[in-house]
């Protein structure tokens, strides 16, 4: 049975699908319970509940113009739309929409790689274009640059970039949004926007200079609805000739302050790529009395965990370099890394990795060579999409909270112990604990991960997930850490924390999306903003 | 009865079709999770082919190309509803021509006759350019 959007009678919906398939043709307008099945969302911690956000209809575009025609329906008959790229926004509502009932609108079908430059290092591509596609796209037409992709490889660098989604090169590119360089859109009203220098005909910086003249509201199209994306410009690394690893440790908990401090000079410097952080005593954690130790209220003593480190035989923490140019440039910047660390922090000790020129052999891309124990996930260093990271996904899913903190020692030991505490009392796995080592994928902010699997035979512990992800939200938001993206289920709650002065920002931006969206058809809800139709309703 | 006869146009189009559509189909769309050789840093297998080899142990074969059981509308079902940790996959990624054309292939492929002859080596599933 067609689940109908808010205020929207059956008869006026129907109208607008016969209108729709007009527009694109009846083979591309979804509307049975089947078609519209794979737009549930797979990771859905309220799946088959009142509270599962499903879609009405689903409609696949070829083209921007019939991306206008589809908004220019939506908003005759002031039906939601609901844009996804690939769909693959596992974990953050994949292709189901904010409202129930709304249309999504399913740019798969843009699938085109519309340019690649090799000289001046970019790339413009439509939403439906996968890392995989582009991937494929940069071999076959031999292009010396590397992309910069997430886990997994199926989703859009469009859709990625539009959630700040990031990846693990080197960190102007890791971070989705801010390579981006020129956005192409469909507003409200139907007319096409293009950002930067997008906006003076005949340009040809549009990819190289994002910014072009006066306000930018490209920032308006990520985790936003001000519009429908259809084209999205990226900068990407021209590629390197060689690529080199090494892994420093240091002996005592508290050296791992000195160590985040030297690691941000490096990547500040962009000396490194993705450092990736990591505590041995992880391999711990398989011991009750560690166990108890590392998770105790109100975190361990220092000192209890260096006597602990020390009876083990193993260091506190070790973080991975990864160094990207030619033989002789890594090899001086591993040089330089080592010797400004190990200078710093005493008994720090250091171990060169592997290292090989690139391209790498299928053998070196599997990342079993390493002389320790390695957390680096290869396939993303070298910039090479794939699938392998679903290995770490159990039950049906997960939900994800991904904290933004200080790039400091000391707000990743505050962390440990806030939010270890604060989630103490749900029969989950300790996400947080004296051993959670920092995620450093974006460019000058730590993130830790609070991850929960869902199960969709089991609501009840569904609805437990659920209490922990909205406590872990308030409690971080009490110490001043923010989530950096969120499930349709969860944005509201994570928008109301960015409260400074008031809510200050999120009215402002609720203002513009009443001007320049006065229906709220596009994508209502996203990111926390509502426009002025459904905000008297509540959105818990 | 009604939706037999819309599918038969649809089944006789693929069944005409070459049998390697659907292996490109397959090695597009399925081996990044499914195929046969080693998963990332270290995992001994494709996340897909784990989770099989999980679910049916010594029963079945776990890479999906090995599959010769599988009918089109077995493959639909799984395509379109999901199963454990793999999510469901729209038209607008995977049409039922390509669910079809994977189904031939994977049928041919494992018919009793090419079963006969040597098995690829279970290379790895990177991303290939065609």
């Amino acid at each position: 049975m067609a689940i109908l959007p808010p205020g929207i009678s059956a008869a006026t919906f129907a109208t607008a699908l016969e209108a729709l398939r007009g527009a694109v043709g009846a083979d591309w307008v979804f509307s049975s319970d089947d078609d519209l099945g794979p737009y549930r969302d797979s990771f859905s911690p309220v799946w088959d509940t009142p509270a599962e956000r499903r879609a009405g209809a689903a409609v696949a575009p070829a083209d921007v113009g019939q991306v206008q025609a589809i908004v220019r329906i939506a908003a005759q008959h002031a039906i939601p739309l609901f844009p996804i790229s690939t769909g693959k926004n596992f974990g953050y509502g994949g292709p189901s929409p904010n409202v129930p009932g709304s249309i999504v609108v399913d740019l798969k079908r843009m699938d085109r790689v519309l340019d690649i430059d090799d000289r001046r290092h970019f790339a413009l591509v439509e939403p439906g274009v996968s890392y995989f596609d582009l991937y494929r796209a940069v071999q076959e037409r031999h292009a010396r640059v590397w992309i910069d992709c997430p886990d997994p490889g199926w989703g859009s660098p469009v859709g990625n970039a539009l959630e700040r989604g990031v990846g693990y090169t080197m960190g102007p590119f890791r971070d989705h949004f801010g390579a981006s360089c020129g956005i192409e859109a469909v507003l409200p009203n139907g007319e096409v926007v293009r950002t930067g220098m997008g906006a003076l005909p005949g340009s040809g910086s549009w990819q190289e200079y994002r910014h072009g003249f006066g306000p930018d509201p490209a920032g308006l199209f990520a985790q936003g609805n001000f519009g429908i994306v259809t084209k999205m410009g990226f900068r990407l690394m021209p590629a390197p000739a060689h690529y080199r690893t090494g892994r420093i440790t240091v002996p005592r908990r508290r050296d791992f302050v000195a160590l985040v401090d030297k690691v941000n000079v490096l990547s500040d410097s962009f000396t490194i790529g993705e450092a990736v952080y990591g505590s041995p005593l992880a391999a711990l954690m398989g011991r009750p009395d560690f166990l108890a130790l590392a998770t105790s209220a109100g975190g361990p003593s220092d000192a209890a965990m260096d006597s602990a480190a020390s009876a083990a035989g193993l260091p506190s923490w070790q973080v991975e370099l990864q160094f990207y140019g030619t033989e002789a440039t890594t090899a001086a910047q591993w040089d330089h890394a080592r010797d400004l660390i190990l200078s710093a922090i005493p008994g720090a000790l250091a171990q060169a990795g592997e290292h090989f020129p690139l391209p790498a052999t299928e053998e070196q891309v599997l990342n079993r060579s390493q002389p320790y124990h390695s957390l680096i996930r290869r396939n993303g260093a070298l910039g090479i999409p794939s699938l392998g990271i679903w290995k770490i996904v159990r039950d049906n899913g997960h939900v994800g909270f991904f904290p933004v903190l200080p790039r400091s020692g000391e707000a990743c030991f505050a962390m440990q112990r806030v939010l270890g505490d604060a989630l103490r009392e749900f029969p989950l796995p300790p996400y947080f604990s004296a051993v959670t080592a920092p995620l450093y994928w974006h460019t000058h902010a730590f993130q830790m991960v609070f991850a929960p699997s869902v199960r969709r035979d089991d609501p009840a512990h569904n609805a437990m997930v659920d209490r922990a992800m909205r406590k872990a939200i308030a409690v971080a938001a009490e110490h001043g850490w923010g989530d950096y993206r969120a499930a349709p289920v969860y944005q509201d709650a994570v928008s109301a924390t960015y409260g400074f002065g008031d809510h200050v920002l999120r009215r402002m931006i609720e203002t513009m999306k009443d001007s320049i969206d006065p229906q709220g058809i596009i994508a209502p809800g996203r990111g926390g903003i509502w426009p002025r139709r459904y905000r008297q309703q509540e959105h818990a | 009865m009604r939706r037999a006869l819309l599918l038969l146009p649809l089944l006789l189009l693929v069944a005409n079709a070459p049998p390697e559509r659907g292996q490109e189909v397959f090695t597009r769309r399925c081996a990044p999770c499914h195929g046969a050789g080693p998963g990332n840093d270290g995992a001994a297998m494709l996340p897909g082919t784990a989770a099989l080899a999980a679910r049916h142990g010594k029963d079945l074969p776990a890479p999906l190309e090995q599959r010769g059981d599988l009918d089109e509308a077995t493959l639909r079902m799984i395509v379109r509803n999901g199963i454990g940790a793999m999510p469901m996959f729209r038209k607008t990624e995977l049409g039922d021509q390509d669910i079809a054309a994977i189904a031939l292939w994977l049928q041919h492929r494992n018919r009793p006759s090419a079963l006969n002859q040597e098995a690829p080596q279970g290379k790895r599933a990177r991303p290939a350019p065609n």
